[in-house]
């Protein structure tokens, strides 16, 4: 039985990983504009952030695990995108003084929008396929 | 059973999507840190500088360490001589600069008020005064030069210049 639950575990806690994966990636690509091969002109990432609290949601299937999972997908999503931006710095190409401070101005515009409109797009998919 | 089969379906469309956003970061990653080496590794260095009349013939070497293929779209300075401002100098021609070293000539004609001002007489030249032995000029310029990322008219950076010459 714990062996079961633990498996579950890690099969969640990859599946968190992947869809943070995605969501990283498409607000690394609007901060990028012309240096990621995404589409610059289009905030393709405002879009994808509902959908990976649904997608999230959805494998959940529980209102308040979903929440904390959607959460923790942002978190990891934030984690992902200042360690990105900072990426220079460990290079030794950018002061980590510069390096920290444009990662943190990034991501605290990111976790502004990222956090309400993933926990909406879960709640919605609550609303639309309920438990 | 249904929704165990639901959870693999999902599993396995984020997996998809996954990989193929970490591949897309790995390659944003690849091009950004080119974009970082070329922003904090250019430099615009003064390696020669001659006197013709009145005219100055600057060399500047670039060096562009990055792979990608910038563009220089303008040098811009301030110059001195022997602490006179002696005008404010541009070069707006693109030149190409690709991965390694790139010598660029820029000519620039010196404004005769600001010759004679140099000089102390207005039938000198600059070459006439240098070459006489009269007096040497030390030389500052400040300023900067533009290049250009090849993403886009809007993508660029400043490289500064701020260098010193004696001629005499």
């Amino acid at each position: 039985m714990k062996v079961k639950d633990i498996g579950k575990y890690v099969w969640e806690a990859g599946y968190i990983a992947l869809v943070s994966a995605i969501l990283a990636n498409y607000w690394i690509g609007y901060n990028m504009r012309d240096i990621s091969p995404l589409p610059a002109k289009f905030p393709i990432a405002f879009i994808v952030a509902p959908l990976c609290g649904a997608l999230v949601f959805l494998f959940v299937r529980e209102v308040r695990r979903a929440l904390y999972a959607t959460l923790a997908m942002c978190t990891l999503a934030c984690i992902a995108t200042a360690l990105f931006i900072a990426l220079p710095c460990f290079h030794s190409l950018l002061e980590f003084r510069i390096g920290t401070a444009l990662a943190l101005r990034f991501t605290i515009i990111m976790a502004i929008f990222v956090f309400p409109l993933t926990i909406g797009g879960a709640f919605v998919a609550a609303f639309l396929y309920p438990e | 059973m249904e929704r165990r089969t639901g959870k693999l379906i999902l599993t396995l469309v984020v997996i998809i999507f996954g990989s193929a956003s970490i591949y897309v970061i790995n390659s944003t990653a690849d091009t950004y840190m080119e974009v970082a080496k070329a922003e904090s590794l250019m430099r615009a260095k003064l390696i020669d500088f001659s006197v013709e009349e009145n005219t100055v013939i600057l060399t500047f070497r670039f060096n562009n360490e990055s792979s990608l293929d910038l563009v220089l779209i303008n040098v811009q300075f301030n110059m001195y001589g022997n602490r006179v401002y002696v005008g404010n100098y541009d070069m707006r021609e693109r030149i190409p600069l690709k991965t390694g070293e790139k010598d660029v000539e820029i000519r620039v004609e010196l404004i005769p008020r600001y010759v004679e001002k140099l000089v102390g007489s207005d039938d000198t030249t600059l070459q006439s005064y240098v070459l006489s032995g009269s007096g040497s000029i030390q030389w500052f310029l400040t300023g900067a030069a533009v290049v250009e990322l090849p993403f886009g008219e809007f993508e660029s950076y400043n490289v500064t210049i701020r260098e010193q010459w004696v001629s005499a």
